[in-house]
């Protein structure tokens, strides 16, 4: 369905940054209704291979096929017909706060042209589909995160497209919400048999959907397979380092201290959380207590003064609805 | 003091006022918002990428902002006299008005269609979005409420500009306080005259504040 053969992309030099190799021959073959996973740290060149799919960026040198359809060679008539077959959703949803949930889902319908009929009875659907029914009227901004996300997973599925690309889609979520997101993602994935192409730097979302998986580094695909065989061989040390950030899961410490705070003093908590990580505590999100609506709790593990620190800070800060004590 | 008050004069003065200021932000906001697109999207990576233009219509909408009011006035007469036939009265004013506003107002603009998230902007291409859409049915309307409170601020300043117009052949509220008020030593015109323009101005910025809050649905 999609394939990528000797890929490069540079971005030029302009005047504030020399210019950047991006990607550096890229060869991938996904195949159709295949859930194909990407994985790499950030700035490896991830986000930029999947734009070349749907055309948002075009590569350097190399081809990009869609379904057989070499996509640097449309016109831009093509290329927009095109895009509204290659659905996409995003880490941070981008859908448009001035808009309901309802005429969000709506929006490429109305750039495909469709009827008002059409239109209707497509999003009453898709909207029943990923359980927003209710939430039809409200708008982004009155919405969780996981509900954006719904949100952002009906619109691009709007034109029943045959390819449907994940920009970290979970990244910006808490575990249990991740995990009912890559849920449906699967089940849209079996009904409908639309392939889907994810990327992400978060291992537990490859091995909870992925079949096939590649590892990138730096521009470059350095490993490729079915994730389960990646995850019992891993060959390359940046595989080992992905495979051990997920058997490493949160482990409770006897002498920690535990956190719990609402989602919205998270912000503010996570600042102070991520000053303790540098200074050598080990911060773990409890993933059992995340729940959608409010607290998520933490777990941290490390030197008796810097815990005082946090526990300080958080005084400090007089953040509401935080409950501290120790384990 | 009250009772040498020329009411008629004054109702008449306010009348036109709120002619020159309609008149005036009806247009500043027909000819700001184009510039302020054109001004964002021919922007080095943006939608319609034309540094060349998007300096051109920078250097025009400097040009504006930068001459003082009051000279854009003088400037104007030949044009305001070829466009509306005569360079005296409130319609002539409009002119000057319009032309120094506008920019203003365009500048404003830009920066609301700055602030809208890239990211939907992207979200909106990858549906297949033409661009003249993504500006219609994204730009916009994920600005509008910014639009509304700029175009609140350029309709103030509007009314203070048009105060400093009348006094050079205008008409209206700024034309009667100077001439019936401090050129007569009137007192009470002058004063109401000037209190008049501070109503209006409180009332425009409580409705266009309450109509960008309405609009607000982050």
């Amino acid at each position: 369905m999609i394939e990528l053969k000797g890929i490069g992309k540079v971005f030029p030099a302009r005047r504030s940054s020399e210019a950047v190799r991006a990607l550096e021959n890229v060869n991938l073959k996904i195949g159709a209704g295949e859930i194909f996973g990407v994985i790499g740290r950030s700035g490896a060149g991830k986000s930029t291979l999947l734009r070349l799919v749907n055309g948002l960026e075009s590569p350097t040198e190399g081809s990009v096929q869609v379904d057989g359809r070499e996509i640097s060679r449309l016109s831009e008539a093509e290329l927009r017909a095109e895009r509204q077959k290659i659905g996409m959703i995003f880490q941070h949803f981008n859908l448009l706060w001035s808009r309901t949930v309802w005429q969000n889902v709506a929006f490429p319908l109305e750039v495909a042209g469709k009827s008002k009929a059409d239109i209707r009875k497509k999003v009453d659907y898709l909207l029943e589909r990923v359980g927003l029914s209710e939430r039809a009227d409200a708008y982004p901004a009155q919405l969780s995160g996981g509900q954006k996300q719904r949100v952002g997973i009906a619109r691009a599925l709007a034109n029943d497209p045959k390819v449907l690309l994940c920009d970290e889609a979970t990244s910006a979520l808490d575990p249990e919400t991740t995990s009912s997101i890559l849920q449906l993602l699967k089940e849209i994935n079996e009904e409908m048999g639309i392939t889907l192409l994810l990327i992400t730097h978060e291992m537990d979302v490859v091995q909870e959907i992925c079949h096939r998986m590649a590892v990138m580094e730096e521009g470059q695909v350095i490993e490729t397979g079915e994730v389960e065989q990646l995850f019992h061989h891993p060959t390359h040390p940046l595989t080992r380092q992905f495979v051990h950030q997920v058997e490493r899961a949160p482990a409770e410490s006897p002498s920690g201290v535990r956190i719990t705070c609402s989602s919205q003093s998270f912000p503010q908590v996570w600042g102070i959380l991520q000053t303790a990580k540098n200074n050598g505590v080990t911060v773990n999100m409890l993933g059992g207590e995340v729940s959608e609506e409010d607290q998520i709790t933490f777990v941290l593990d490390g030197a008796q003064e810097e815990m005082d620190r946090v526990l300080h800070s958080l005084e400090e800060y007089r953040l509401q609805g935080e409950v501290k004590s120790r384990v | 003091m009250f009772n040498e008050v020329d009411w008629n004069a004054v109702w008449q003065a306010t009348g036109e006022t709120i002619y020159m200021v309609g008149i005036s932000t009806f247009f500043t906001a027909l000819f700001g918002i184009p510039l302020g697109i054109l001004l964002v999207v021919t922007d080095r990576g943006q939608i319609w990428e034309n540094t060349w233009l998007q300096k051109v219509a920078a250097v025009i909408v400097n040009f504006f902002r930068a001459v003082p009011f009051i000279v854009l006035v003088l400037f104007l007469f030949p044009v305001a006299e070829f466009l509306v036939g005569t360079s005296l009265g409130p319609t002539a004013a409009t002119i000057p008005l319009i032309a120094g506003a506008a920019p203003f107002y365009a500048r404003i603009v830009e920066t609301a269609l700055r602030e809208v998230d890239k990211g939907v902007v992207e979200a909106a291409l990858a549906m297949g979005t033409t661009r003249f859409r993504v500006v219609t049915k994204v730009l916009l309307p994920e600005a509008t409420p910014a639009l509304v409170s700029g175009l609140t601020v350029t309709c103030v300043t509007l009314i203070s500009f048009s105060a400093m117009a009348g006094v050079v052949g205008g008409g209206g509220l700024g034309d009667a306080a100077y001439r019936f008020g401090f050129q007569s030593f009137n007192d009470g015109m002058l004063y109401v005259c000037g209190l008049l323009l501070v109503v209006m101005v409180q009332l425009i910025q409580w409705i266009g504040d309450t109509l960008s809050r309405r609009l607000d649905k982050r």
